[in-house]
């Protein structure tokens, strides 16, 4: 069993998951891109939604057991070269962890769950746009549903108001 | 003419006008910021010509008894003073302080008149009562001939150095203070709903800075300014064009290349200075610093350090 902790934000204010195993990641994230995209499909989105659309999981700033998990080699070492110079290296190493492996697995995961649930979508490393545009179209959709039929129910009963009265 | 460049506003800032040291500023968009700017000194007067590279913003206090007079240098700007946007058939002036938003590259002309110095100069001169104490704490005046006039003589006066010297003040004063006699005629009314939006923006800019290592919610600003979230992130937009996050990240950013840039001690730490402006994961950090600025944080370290080495 993965005894790994995870945490996720969207910039330096929004807390998508706190502590939670790799699992239940797997759900708040599925869960906060769905309301991502229902907000943007009635023009209440925020910077945050726009954000995880435009970047995907890029743009999600992941922790493994409180440190920063990094998925670009280059910067990695030159960050860490850099922390040594400033003789910040240990604090560096403490504190964050070179791991690209985690994201892809969670593009592997993430759009395997997708699948599941009906939506074959392409890598969401880079961007989610085409996830987004279907989820986008499905409430929509709903939506336009829920309105027919509350105007349906709302006729129905004027209707049986009139016959009754 | 002599042009200067600077990578900060502050330098360029406070050598072109009369603004006191309390500047803050903010570059908004990716790129080696760069001013080219060039001063014009009279016992009377400054001029300034000031072409930036990318979006900032910047908020200051002029030094007592001073006003200031801007226009637009060239068709391109696109920018908001005191959150009104400012158009090139326009004249922007104000006392006390200034505040100054760009939406991408931009190019001004303004004047900066010492009143006191107006004063005793010309004692009884109805010109040098419209240039001081007429003129409102910030407006704007819709006036295209005189904006396009002020703007033409700057430019000459720019690009003739030899004779602007012997001429800025016999040429600005009289056209200025023509313009500016005409100025409350013009002027452009600030709607409510304006006044409203740049209020809430400045309330949660302050928190904003006085919250730099913390957790700043869209909540926290809805509770600060006393609006609705989509009403705060519209007013956001329209005043500064970013969101209220983005535009917090864009601060936050700045901040650390202030610090970065001026390190208060010599075992300054990028990660120190990172968490201090509340970030918190490093790898997000760099990437957003450099996507930014155009090179890694620690870069900018060792180039402060090196010239601080230099004296």
């Amino acid at each position: 069993m993965d005894p790994a902790r995870y945490s996720v934000r969207i910039g330096e204010s929004h807390c998508v998951a706190e502590g939670i195993p790799y699992d239940a990641l797997l759900d708040r994230i599925v869960e906060f891109t769905i309301r991502a995209a229902v907000a943007r499909s009635v023009d209440e989105s925020e910077w945050e939604h726009e954000e995880l659309r435009r970047r995907g999981l890029s743009a999600l700033q992941i922790f493994c057991n409180q440190r920063a998990v990094w998925d670009d080699r280059t910067t990695f070492e030159s960050e860490i070269a850099a922390a040594r110079r400033q003789d910040a290296a240990e604090t560096f190493e403490a504190t964050n962890e070179l791991n690209p492996a985690l994201l892809a697995s969670l593009d592997r995961d993430l759009r395997a769950r997708w699948r599941r649930a009906g939506y074959e979508v392409p890598s969401l490393l880079r961007d989610m746009k085409p996830l987004f545009a279907e989820l986008e179209r499905d409430a929509a959709e709903r939506c336009a549903d829920a309105r027919e039929s509350l105007l349906g129910e709302i006729l129905k009963a004027q209707a049986q108001e009139t016959r009754q009265s | 003419m002599n042009i200067k460049h600077a990578p900060i506003l502050e330098r360029a800032g406070i050598e072109g006008s009369y603004v006191s040291s309390s500047l803050s500023w903010a570059q908004l968009q990716r790129g080696t910021f760069d001013i080219a700017y060039s001063v014009l000194e009279e016992p009377l007067l400054r001029v300034a010509w000031r072409l930036y590279n990318v979006a900032f913003q910047a908020e200051a206090k002029i030094e007592p008894n001073r006003s200031v007079v801007a226009v637009l240098a060239d068709q391109r700007t696109r920018a908001r003073w005191f959150g009104a946007d400012l158009g090139s058939d326009m004249i922007a002036a104000g006392r006390d302080c200034i505040d100054v938003r760009t939406d991408g590259p931009s190019a001004f002309f303004s004047v900066t008149i010492d009143q006191s110095a107006l004063h005793r100069e010309f004692p009884a001169s109805p010109d040098a009562d419209a240039l001081t104490h007429d003129l409102p704490r910030f407006s704007i005046a819709r006036d295209p001939i005189q904006a396009a006039h002020i703007r033409g003589v700057t430019r000459l006066l720019f690009s003739r150095p030899s004779v602007a010297q012997r001429m800025a003040s016999g040429t600005l004063i009289p056209l200025l203070a023509d313009a500016l006699g005409n100025y409350g005629g013009c002027a452009v009314e600030r709607t409510k709903c304006l006044n409203r939006r740049f209020t809430a923006v400045r309330a949660c800019e302050a928190y904003m800075r006085d919250h730099v290592d913390a957790t700043v919610t869209l909540l926290d600003l809805t509770t600060v300014c006393g609006m609705r979230a989509r009403s705060l992130i519209n007013a956001f937009e329209a005043v500064t064009g970013f969101s209220p996050m983005d535009y917090l990240k864009r601060l936050r950013l700045n901040g650390v290349r202030r610090a970065l840039g001026r390190p208060a001690r010599a075992h300054t730490r990028v990660i120190d200075v990172a968490t201090a402006w509340g970030f918190w994961h490093m790898g997000h950090f760099a990437n957003d610093y450099r996507a930014m600025f155009g090179e890694t944080p620690s870069q900018t370290l060792l180039n402060s350090q090196r010239q601080f080495a230099l004296g």
